[in-house]
């Protein structure tokens, strides 16, 4: 616990279920393309060769992925499930592209994105809070909305006056610098996961929110309010999810468009990230890259075998629902100990 | 009894072993019969394996090995709807009604039926009246089970057992929610199924109930029988020895107390319960420095809303509650913790710990927000850390390791955690509730020691317990809640165990 | 003005049916204890299945038995994984909702080499209905399934069972129910309506498939189980403010003409929703265990 963490024998297990169900995903995705008629092994191997031939493009990728999985992941550890990461990232990216034209500078576009994210991330939460509104339902109503707002905005008060569907560029003097190669806006994704780290783990705010994630009645014993706690993680949830439609638009796109195309779905990627990293943000951190390498090999295995990149949303989707099933691993490893008989009963222990 | 030497068992269990799917194992080896028309007591200690082995009778369990046979053939059920289907049925301590539904409705799920048949059929409710006028059952039909109190739901819980027209009934600590005067009821309804042939298997911890009412005993002690005996051949003490393995008295010696200033008092306390209505009306209270009040009564008469008043869990609508002289009253529980108040509380895994975090983290909950274990944001692993170890140390609580969860000990050791975090906060004031249920004899002993040393460094002990021995043993004064009330109290050596049965019945002002 | 009535009102009519449908459905599944939110992609599959099936066989309503089809099939698969392997019954809808997009997509290019949407389909005659024009088959549809859905749960024994499941499954279980069983069932039927919404979207609503044409009428439903109380009948009911509140942006949509407003417009469906299930929750009670894997201890 010095480190948040324990002992390694810990990890053997999620690390075990992660890497079946990334299989299982994986599996799923191959056989789709023996399907199709395409040769699975030159498809998987045209999504790594491309992904790897250009690293900067999948920390491009990663960035935003990484923070909406640490969204996820902080409300997820509250017991929220916050899928409205997708609209809170819109939402950020919009105003830090509005600030950024005024300022033209990164630092209060920034700010002002984590602030508007954090707000609509505890609109949901306080809705929930008094008045019981699930934050399933609340989040992806709250998503459409984003969607829909960010389509206004972008067309009718900064159309760029040569492409109408698009915005006006991101001042040069507002944008994430790369180092070499390497996307200054990544750093600031691992920074937050680094502090989210710490939030969670080495402070009392973290220990009141994992527990009012773990059983409410006890964090209340325990002199958290779970009301308020529920309240300040959904914020966080949405603080870190503005910042990736910031780090979108300010470090990568420079631009928004009426569909928002250059961050959409992102919001909801957060979700199969924060799972397969087990809600902890060094998973996120390694999860959020291998999604990424995916993404991006996406377009090579499209280009290579012509298999629609999409391909990858269906291998996430199995990938989640597999991990929605430890039981079943659990049952597969007793049986595999105890042979036959052992581990089949569907009674849990006394 | 053999086979062979007195009439066929109707129910037969034959090396029944049932171990956990976490490795433990409640019952190694367990062979169990029943005759016709008895009432046969399953005696037991907690844990000892008793509910575990009737569950598996009534197939909401299946063993890890042996077989059931009913009426000589083998009939492991594999879920209850089979049992039912064989005569079997079951009461079980957490009483298994729908409370949204009503009684009829409840009755109704138990007839067979196809799915698509109406609900309400005239039949139904026919049979459910001539029981009732038979065994004289009264239980208002059309009522919600929720809007019930505890012991018509006993009664629609065996309504509904004979609705299927069972020939083994079984109940599972029946008597632990009743008031005395209900227990008699029950028993002589008991009675009156074993004389229409109804065989009855009465799983008990309490040796009077077992002495009184039943014709045999099959005594469990940890997953095992010790023996089968008529009850007519032996004494209560001889019973005791079989389920404890020794002889036990449990003499805790009791320094005379010596009372100093008033620490906790409650004026004119009003709660609301879960359904809104009220759950404690106007209690009264005082515990002075170096003494234990007992809150005796039966469960669900507003002991847990009092509690969670005091303890900053719950709102209390009216009157005043003082620690050490101070108004907190509806004060947050970080506030009462740091006036001096420590709490005990009744769920141990559901409240008292949060089970996935680790004996370290829980050795800190509730104080872990402030000086010395945190700074304005940032815990001090380190402090936390010593404070565990020493309450590991000084409570000699059994763990793994500080980092492992609180989940992976045993309920004993949870306790320990918990009562030794608590007294550790060296607070003033410290509330008990329930501290010692479902615990094994030493940890029981040693909390309750704990306790009394507690009083004796001149904390005010306010202890809450439907276990009137424990009562007596430890408290200084007594009182009773009965339906939200305190109805009466005394010295423990005044009062007679009639004296407090009467008014834990509310029998008595 | 009463032309405007009437075609807002049959709009309204259209847009209630998988509202309505797929709530219904879920109403039967939480009743029973197990949650899917997986409802947005099970339309959007089941709609891909009808159009495709529509499409090539022709027959609309071959292709309605397809939608069904699917929603049957991912049924069977969260209620083995929320009943039987006990698996977090919200994750495994988020894997479902996930899988349908990259599904939608793949098939859409593979199929008709389109990104974005297949070509028209055949689809279910309507029934003229005086002054709303025509209607469409799945109005009385639904109306029947909601009251059929009714009866079975308030009316009979079968309903009693599984609301017991839903309300406590110990208790059920031990009063001889096979909650495991019932669950499951429940699980596959409601699946099966959601399926069937989603048909209606493609081969009626709509006459073809697009990838975003679900556009989270899922989550709606889900928003309408909570404001029915878990009750069929008053989930038709839902449906009909939460389609007014959707046929009411594509009317004004294309009365004010105007594409800026257009954004605006179309938050209405769904701000709507946040505001009634707002004013809704509080005065409902959820069934006590839903959502809670059953396991014996």
């Amino acid at each position: 616990m010095r480190l948040g963490l324990g002992s390694p024998g810990r990890y053997a297990g999620p690390l075990a279920e992660v890497s079946l169900s990334l299989a299982i995903g994986l599996a799923a995705g191959a056989a789709v393309l023996a399907g199709v008629g395409a040769d699975p092994a030159r498809g998987i191997y045209a999504m790594f060769s491309w992904a790897l031939s250009d690293p900067s493009a999948v920390l491009d990728r990663a960035t935003p992925i990484l923070l909406t999985g640490l969204g996820f992941a902080v409300a997820a550890r509250a017991s929220l499930f916050n899928i409205g990461m997708e609209g809170q990232m819109y939402l950020g990216g919009l105003v830090a592209l509005v600030v950024s034209l005024a300022t033209r500078e990164p630092v209060l576009p920034t700010l002002a994105g984590v602030a508007v994210g954090a707000g609509y991330g505890a609109l949901a939460g306080i809705l929930k809070v008094y008045r019981g509104v699930n934050e399933v339902v609340s989040t992806i109503m709250l998503n459409w909305i984003a969607y829909f707002l960010l389509g206004y905005f972008v067309t009718i008060y900064y159309p760029s006056p040569q492409r109408p569907w698009r915005s006006l560029d991101v001042p040069v003097t507002a944008r994430f610098p790369r180092v070499s190669e390497l996307p200054t806006a990544f750093l600031v994704a691992v920074a937050a996961a680094l502090v989210m780290l710490y939030l969670l783990w080495w402070t009392s705010l973290g220990y009141d929110i994992r527990a009012v994630g773990l059983q409410p009645k006890a964090a209340r014993y325990g002199g958290a309010d779970p009301r308020r706690v529920t309240a300040i993680s959904m914020a966080l949830s949405g603080g870190v999810s503005g910042l990736a439609g910031v780090l979108v638009v300010l470090g990568r796109s420079f631009y928004l468009d009426s569909h928002a195309s250059v961050m959409a779905g992102m919001g909801f990627d957060g979700i199969g990230v924060a799972l397969v990293g087990r809600n902890h943000p060094v998973g996120i951190v390694l999860s959020s890259a291998l999604f990424a390498l995916m993404a991006v090999g996406g377009h090579g295995m499209q280009l290579e075998v012509g298999v629609p990149r999409e391909l990858v949303e269906a291998v996430t989707g199995v990938v989640i629902f597999a991990l929605a099933v430890p039981e079943a691993y659990r049952m597969l490893a007793s049986a595999l100990r105890f042979g036959r008989g052992a581990g089949g009963t569907s009674e849990g222990g006394g | 009894m053999g086979p062979g030497t007195g009439p066929e068992p109707v129910v037969s269990m034959e090396g029944i072993v049932k171990v956990y799917r976490d490795g433990t194992v409640a019952l190694r080896g367990v062979d169990f019969s029943v005759l016709p028309g008895e009432i046969h007591g399953l005696l037991g200690e907690n844990g000892a394996g008793k509910t575990t082995l009737m569950r598996i009778l009534y197939g909401e369990l299946r063993p890890t090995s042996g077989r059931v046979l009913v009426g000589g053939r083998e009939a492991s059920p594999r879920g209850p709807w089979e049992a039912l289907e064989s005569g079997i049925g079951m009461v079980h301590q957490h009483f298994t009604l729908i409370p949204v539904f009503t009684v009829m409705e409840n009755l109704s799920m138990v007839i067979p039926g196809g799915s698509l048949s109406r609900i309400g059929d005239p039949a139904v409710r026919e049979k459910a009246e001539e029981i009732m006028g038979e065994l004289g059952l009264p239980v208002p039909l059309d009522a919600r089970v929720e809007d019930l109190p505890v012991g018509i739901r006993q009664r629609v819980e065996i309504l509904k057992a004979l609705m299927r027209d069972v020939r083994v009934l079984i109940l599972d600590e029946p008597t632990s929610v009743l008031t005395p005067l209900e227990v008699r009821e029950l028993f002589s309804l008991l009675g009156r199924l074993r004389e229409r042939g109804v065989t009855v298997i009465f799983i008990s911890h309490k040796l009077r109930e077992v002495m009184g009412i039943t014709d045999r005993v099959t005594v469990l002690r940890r997953g095992r029988v010790v023996g089968t005996v008529r009850t007519g051949d032996v004494t209560e003490s001889d019973l005791a020895r079989m389920m404890v393995g020794r002889e036990v008295e449990m003499e805790i010696e009791r320094r005379p107390p010596s009372p100093g200033g008033v620490l906790l008092s409650v004026e004119g306390l009003w709660v609301r319960g879960e359904e809104g209505g009220w759950a404690v009306r106007g209690v009264d209270l005082e515990v002075r420095s170096g003494e234990v009040l007992g809150v005796a009564g039966v469960a669900g008469n507003g002991q847990r809303e009092l509690v969670e008043a005091i303890t900053g869990l719950r709102r209390a609508d009216r009157g005043r509650v003082l620690i050490a002289g101070r108004e907190m009253t509806n004060s947050p529980p970080r506030e009462l913790y740091r006036a001096g108040l420590a709490h005990v509380p009744e769920d141990r895994q559901g409240v008292g710990l949060i089970m996935d975090f680790s004996v370290a983290e829980n050795s800190v909950l509730g104080i872990h927000d402030g000086p010395p274990f945190s700074g304005r944001w940032v815990m001090r692993w380190d402090t936390v850390r010593e404070r565990a170890a020493e309450i590991v140390r000084r409570f000699s609580v059994v763990v793994p390791g500080l980092d492992a969860p609180a989940r992976h000990l045993s309920g004993g050791n949870q306790q320990k955690l918990i009562v030794g975090r608590e007294i550790m906060k060296g607070g003033k004031v410290i509330v008990a509730d329930q501290p010692t249920h479902g615990l094994d004899v030493a940890a029981t002993e040693y909390i309750r020691r704990l306790l009394l040393e507690e009083r004796d460094r001149g904390a005010a002990v306010l202890l809450v317990s439907t276990d009137l021995d424990e009562i007596l043993q430890i408290s200084d004064r007594v009182v009773v809640m009965y339906e939200g009330r305190i109805v009466g109290g005394g010295r423990p050596e005044e009062l007679t165990e009639e004296r407090l049965g009467l008014l834990m019945g509310g029998a008595a002002g | 003005m009463g032309v405007e009535v009437a075609t807002l009102t049959s709009t309204a009519l259209r847009a209630m049916v998988p509202l309505t449908l797929a709530a219904v459905g879920e109403v039967i599944t939480e009743r029973s204890g197990v949650v899917n939110i997986g409802l947005e992609g099970i339309m959007l599959m089941s709609a891909l299945g009808a159009a495709y099936v529509s499409y090539f066989s022709g027959s609309p309503y071959l292709g309605v038995l397809a939608g069904v089809a699917v929603g049957v099939a991912v049924g069977l698969v969260h209620g083995a994984v929320s009943v039987h392997l006990r698996g977090d019954q919200i994750v495994a809808g988020v894997g479902v909702n996930i899988l349908a997009y990259g599904v939608a997509v793949v098939t859409l290019m593979r199929v008709w080499n389109s990104y974005g949407q297949s070509p028209w389909v055949p689809k279910v005659p309507r029934i003229p209905a005086g002054p709303l024009g025509e209607i469409s088959w799945f109005f009385p549809l639904t109306l029947a399934v909601a009251a059929a859905s009714w009866y079975y749960l308030f009316r009979t024994k079968g309903g009693l069972r599984l609301r017991a499941a839903g309300e406590d499954p110990a208790a059920a279980e031990a009063m001889g129910v096979n909650v495991f069983r019932v669950r499951f069932l429940a699980t596959v039927i409601g699946a099966a309506l959601s399926g069937l919404a989603g048909a209606y979207m493609s081969v009626d609503y709509v006459g073809q498939f697009t990838k975003q044409m679900t556009a989270g009428r899922g989550f709606i439903a889900l928003a309408n189980v909570v404001f029915s109380n878990w009750n069929p009948l008053v989930a038709v009911g839902g449906g009909l403010i939460f389609g007014f509140f959707d046929g009411l942006a594509t009317y004004l949509e294309i009365v004010m003409r105007s594409p800026a407003m257009g954004f605006l417009l179309k938050t209405i469906p769904y701000a709507a929703t946040l505001a009634i299930v707002s004013a809704a929750v509080g005065r409902v009670r959820p069934p006590a265990a839903v959502g809670r894997p059953y396991s014996r201890e």
